[in-house]
């Protein structure tokens, strides 16, 4: 079987939107488990899909959860257990497992009221419904918060799956013997052709002197720019398997063709 | 010159990765052992995203909220079915979505013939709806706005409002060999944008972690 034309055929989306028929999906998982490179593919897209819904996401509303535990908790116990040794969900001790699992749903709601009521018994007509504007506000802004919190979330789930990806690569650079203890890394990554340049430990360049990069391939070095030391890491262009890149110091602005070279980082194949 | 140490390691990533990783399997293995917890971690992790993906098929809030009920529990009597050979737990939770928001808007039809008057009318105009649903945050949609027209539509079709490959290719007026290259072409553009926005990204986290 030709695995990239397999690959281009596009039967893989099909697979993850659903909508193969049923022989047709054990087919491409039997393919999943007898290629590697079809299953990585598979990964992907289900990846970014998932994803992609991840940040199509709408909250529901508050009240569903407890009505969704309810339902299977209604439909659990009419169900036979499959299980003997599960004991866990037994009538005596279910029952209060099921009470005290509650318990914050039916607590949290009657000390909000008292709150409010006890707050409202002192205040005036008008003050009350400042407050309770103010109250509406405040949960605005939760909601904001929380929602804002599932996305730094979701931001780091993605940074963590780029990092981790099979296709990206760490290239460590250290400084030379005329800069010893200079540290640079490269961040590469072959599938998205994506490179960044992060600077870990790197002294300032003297007065009218810029540090510039490089990617070095069979023997050429190509400019990837001259940058200034910053805690960020700076996004460079990607080039497709250099046997190194290298740091060097240069006149501001840079130059065509490194003069004075710093640091190096080799590329293993 | 005092510049900051900078703490980021590819093994520090993969521990966090991990961390997710365990996540999910953990919410795997709690569902084959028919542990309720599956379920609340389920609701927390993914029900925005289901609850947006039914949304955009039956395009009722009241309706949605049933059916994302209905999926809830199918997820519960059907834990056993679950295979992690099959794919990602995500994977399997949209296929019941989609498919259970497609029965609903199907019988809703059914019943809209019947009756004379409009389901989504009495439903848009039902008072105890007031919940209003928040959108993921503007700086993410971002992201999947720079998609281009064409694929973000056929995305939508297919992903998000559960159409067949023939469903769509006859909606969209176009050859199924057509659509077929076309729904990989857009998912491959989907993957660019997403691992391009990963820079900007790691810039966050690397100046976060410098703090």
């Amino acid at each position: 079987m030709n695995i990239q034309e397999y690959i281009a055929s596009g039967i893989l989306e099909q697979y993850v939107l659903g909508s193969l028929s049923s022989g047709e999906e054990r087919e491409v998982l039997a393919n999943a488990a007898q290629y590697p490179e079809i299953r990585a593919e598979l990964d992907k897209i289900e990846a970014a899909l998932e994803e992609y819904a991840m940040r199509s996401a709408i909250t529901p509303p508050e009240g569903l959860k407890a009505d969704i535990l309810k339902k299977i908790d209604d439909n659990s116990s009419s169900a036979p257990r499959r299980r003997n040794d599960d004991t866990s969900d037994k009538s005596g001790g279910g029952f209060l497992a099921t009470l005290l699992s509650w318990l914050p749903y039916i607590l949290l709601p009657l000390l909000v009221l008292t709150a409010i009521w006890g707050y409202f018994g002192h205040q005036g007509n008008k003050e009350a419904q400042e407050a309770r504007l103010k109250m509406g506000q405040d949960l605005t802004d939760c909601r904001t918060k929380s929602g804002n919190l599932r996305d730094t979330i979701n931001f780091y789930r993605a940074a963590i799956r780029f990092v981790n990806d099979e296709n990206t690569r760490a290239i460590a650079m250290k400084g030379n013997e005329k800069l010893p203890g200079a540290s640079t890394t490269i961040h590469t990554n072959t599938a998205f052709k994506i490179t960044y340049f992060a600077v870990n430990e790197l002294p300032e360049p003297p007065e009218g002197k810029q540090y510039q990069l490089w990617a070095i391939k069979n023997g050429t070095p190509q400019s990837l720019g001259v940058f200034d030391i910053s805690p960020d890491p700076i996004a460079v262009d990607y080039v497709s398997s250099p046997d190194a890149y290298a740091v060097s110091l240069e006149q501001k602005g840079g130059v065509a063709v490194p003069t004075d070279v710093r640091i190096v980082g080799a590329v293993k194949s | 010159m005092s510049h900051p140490k900078n703490h980021i390691t590819i093994q520090n990533f993969k521990l966090l990765n991990n961390k997710h990783t365990n996540t999910e399997s953990k919410i795997v293995a709690l569902l084959k052992q028919r542990d309720k917890e599956a379920i609340e971690l389920l609701y927390e992790h993914y029900s925005p995203a289901l609850y947006g993906m039914i949304l955009k098929i039956v395009s009722s809030e009241a309706l949605a909220q049933e059916v994302l009920q209905d999926v809830f529990v199918k997820i519960w009597k059907n834990a056993d079915k679950y295979d992690t050979d099959k794919g990602r737990l995500f994977t399997w939770l949209a296929q019941i979505a989609r498919n259970a928001a497609k029965d609903t808007l199907r019988s809703s039809r059914h019943k809209q013939d019947i009756k004379t008057d409009s389901l989504a009318d009495n439903v848009g105009n039902d008072s105890s709806l007031s919940h209003n649903p928040r959108i993921a945050d503007s700086g993410l949609r971002k992201t999947i706005d720079g998609l281009d027209e064409k694929y973000r539509e056929i995305i939508d079709l297919l992903y998000f409002q559960g159409y067949s490959h023939s469903e769509a290719a006859k909606e969209l007026n176009i050859p199924i060999g057509t659509l077929k290259s076309r729904v990989r072409k857009a998912i491959l553009e989907l993957r660019k944008l997403l691992g391009n926005e990963l820079i900007t990204i790691l810039l966050i986290i690397k100046t976060i972690t410098n703090l």
